[in-house]
């Protein structure tokens, strides 16, 4: 694992010193190659981390690490780039707890080796996608699909999505911004148990 | 953020984000209004952390994803009759096009009931500003048929190549139809060319769809994204990706220039002859087999057989209104 040299340490934005690659570059890189992996890093932090209400935090700070490094430059493997940041957070977090990891946290290396491997074909993924959504969509909150409904398949405005359901435009708001933050959880694979979002 | 400490996050930190991160991303989606005050709030807001750019990133994506939801919207007053009669104007249209082959290179508009029809002659190149903003560029022997009124945006492509750079609006999504096909744009650049039987839709920016509309065909749709060339035919649709230079190299038409990277002589000279009168014709397999790079104006074939001969010792003959490339 040469080539990374991810250290867990090196945390400062580097947006202040003069970032090597253009934020529309990381932007456009970590939706294309990060965001896929978002099931397997979800699964490696379930794994190997035992308090669920840190796992969001973790996340995002895997991801906010992965794009810091890659303002610097673009990582060439990114599944073994993201799992090693993941490692390193999960041992700096022990450490900084004065916790004493008893098992080793699972082997990135084999993990890495596995998953470099093309994904799940395009194509298909491409030709599901629409599937997929709708999929989503059933799985919301009632009014919260409905929102997203109005929205999406129906192409109405905030407004008139407010005076078709019959509800203020607040309320719209919240239907909109948790029915985009569920839809983002099952899109990204992670499994959504209802209840999960306030 | 020179004090920003990623590892002393407190708890649920990351779902405030989250929250205002969704906040933002569905004020400027669903809402009217948003201004450029909105713009550099939330570009400020972004810039204040990664943490805050990652969990923006994460939810806009998949709100992107989720605009190709908008190709189930019920697709208000297309009943088969209208299309037939289309069919038939197409059918003039064509005849048209025909006709102004023989005068000028220029672009031809014919008013229909339903919109506009546009067409190119052979080796004719012309840009269409529709009233919506979009452009379509029409490539050689073109015809293309564009209905654009408040409600829908139509466009047909009846023969040849068009390159679209479209306006997006949530509410009228530009819908191309294509040989039994529809491409349906998300905010887009993208290139496509129909031949007999075959769609090829090549995507420069944005995000598109294209799925089939033959009631016959069996169902089949691609949701392609930059740099992917989706070849489809009447029972399939393929999906492959192409690097930046080549999707660069099949649109340099649009600067009258055809660029070949390693390509086989046959396809060479097939291409030359969509845009030009005086065909080239190959004469042999093993000579159609040479691989070449090259960079040809589209009107290049005098330009291009001189090269063939001076560089690689073929002989051009001419034969009637053919030209003979033999070893």
């Amino acid at each position: 694992m040469a080539e990374i040299s991810e250290t867990g340490r090196e945390i400062a934005d580097p947006r202040q010193h003069g970032a090597a690659v253009n934020t529309r570059t990381v932007a456009m890189w970590f939706i294309r190659e990060v965001l896929p992996l978002e099931p397997i890093l979800m699964q490696y932090l379930h794994h190997n981390w035992r308090n669920r209400s840190d796992i969001v935090d973790l996340r995002q700070e895997v991801y906010a690490r992965v794009c810091l490094s890659a303002q610097k430059q673009i990582p060439d493997h990114p599944r073994r780039f993201v799992l090693t940041t993941a490692r390193n957070l999960l041992i700096n977090k022990l450490r900084d707890a004065h916790v004493v990891p008893i098992e080793i946290i699972a082997d990135v290396d084999a993990l890495g080796m596995a998953m470099e491997e093309p994904g799940p074909d395009q194509i298909a993924i491409a030709r599901d996608e629409l599937r997929r959504l709708q999929a989503a969509l059933d799985q919301l909150p009632a009014r919260c699909r409905e929102a997203m409904t109005l929205a999406h398949i129906e192409g109405l405005a905030g407004h008139e999505i407010a005076a078709r359901m019959g509800i203020s435009p607040s309320m719209v708001s919240a239907h909109l911004n948790k029915g985009l933050r569920i839809l983002a959880d099952i899109m990204h694979g992670e499994v959504f148990t209802a209840g999960e979002k306030s | 953020m020179s004090g920003h400490a990623p590892e002393n996050l407190q708890a649920r930190e990351a779902t405030q984000i989250e929250e205002r991160a969704a906040e933002w991303l569905q004020k400027r989606r669903y809402w009217k209004g948003w201004s450029d005050t909105d713009q550099a709030k939330l570009d400020a807001w972004l810039a204040q952390s990664m943490t805050h750019s990652v969990a923006f990133w994460r939810l806009e994506s998949v709100l992107e994803r989720a605009e190709r939801l908008s190709v189930l919207r019920p697709q208000h007053a297309e009943p088969a009759r209208t299309r037939r009669s289309w069919w038939a104007s197409w059918k003039l249209a064509t005849v048209f096009a025909i006709v102004a082959a023989c005068s000028a290179s220029m672009s031809l508009l014919i008013p229909s009931p339903h919109g506009q029809t546009y067409a190119t002659s052979l080796g004719g190149r012309t840009t269409i500003k529709l009233t919506d903003g979009s452009q379509i560029e029409l490539n050689t022997s073109t015809v293309v048929h564009a209905d654009i009124t408040a409600q829908h945006r139509l466009v047909s492509i009846g023969s040849g190549e068009a390159y679209f750079d479209i306006v997006h609006d949530a509410k009228r999504p530009f819908i191309v139809e294509v040989a039994g096909h529809r491409i349906t744009d998300l905010s887009t650049k993208f290139v496509v060319r129909a031949e007999k039987a075959r769609v090829e839709l090549t995507l420069v920016e944005g995000r598109a769809s294209i799925m089939s509309t033959d009631a016959n065909a069996q169902a089949h749709a691609a949701i392609l994204t930059p740099g992917e060339v989706a070849i489809a035919t009447a029972d399939a649709i393929s999906v492959e990706q192409k690097s930046p230079l080549a999707v660069r190299e099949d649109l340099s038409w649009r600067r009258g220039l055809l660029v070949f990277d390693n390509a086989k002589l046959s396809d060479v000279v097939a291409e030359l002859n969509r845009y030009n009168s005086e065909k080239l014709v190959v004469a042999s397999g093993d000579v159609g087999r040479l691989t070449i790079d090259a960079s040809v104006p589209t009107d290049g074939v005098q330009a291009f057989t001189r090269v063939v001969h001076d560089v690689f010792g073929l002989h051009v003959a001419s034969r009637g209104n053919e030209m003979v490339i033999s070893r």
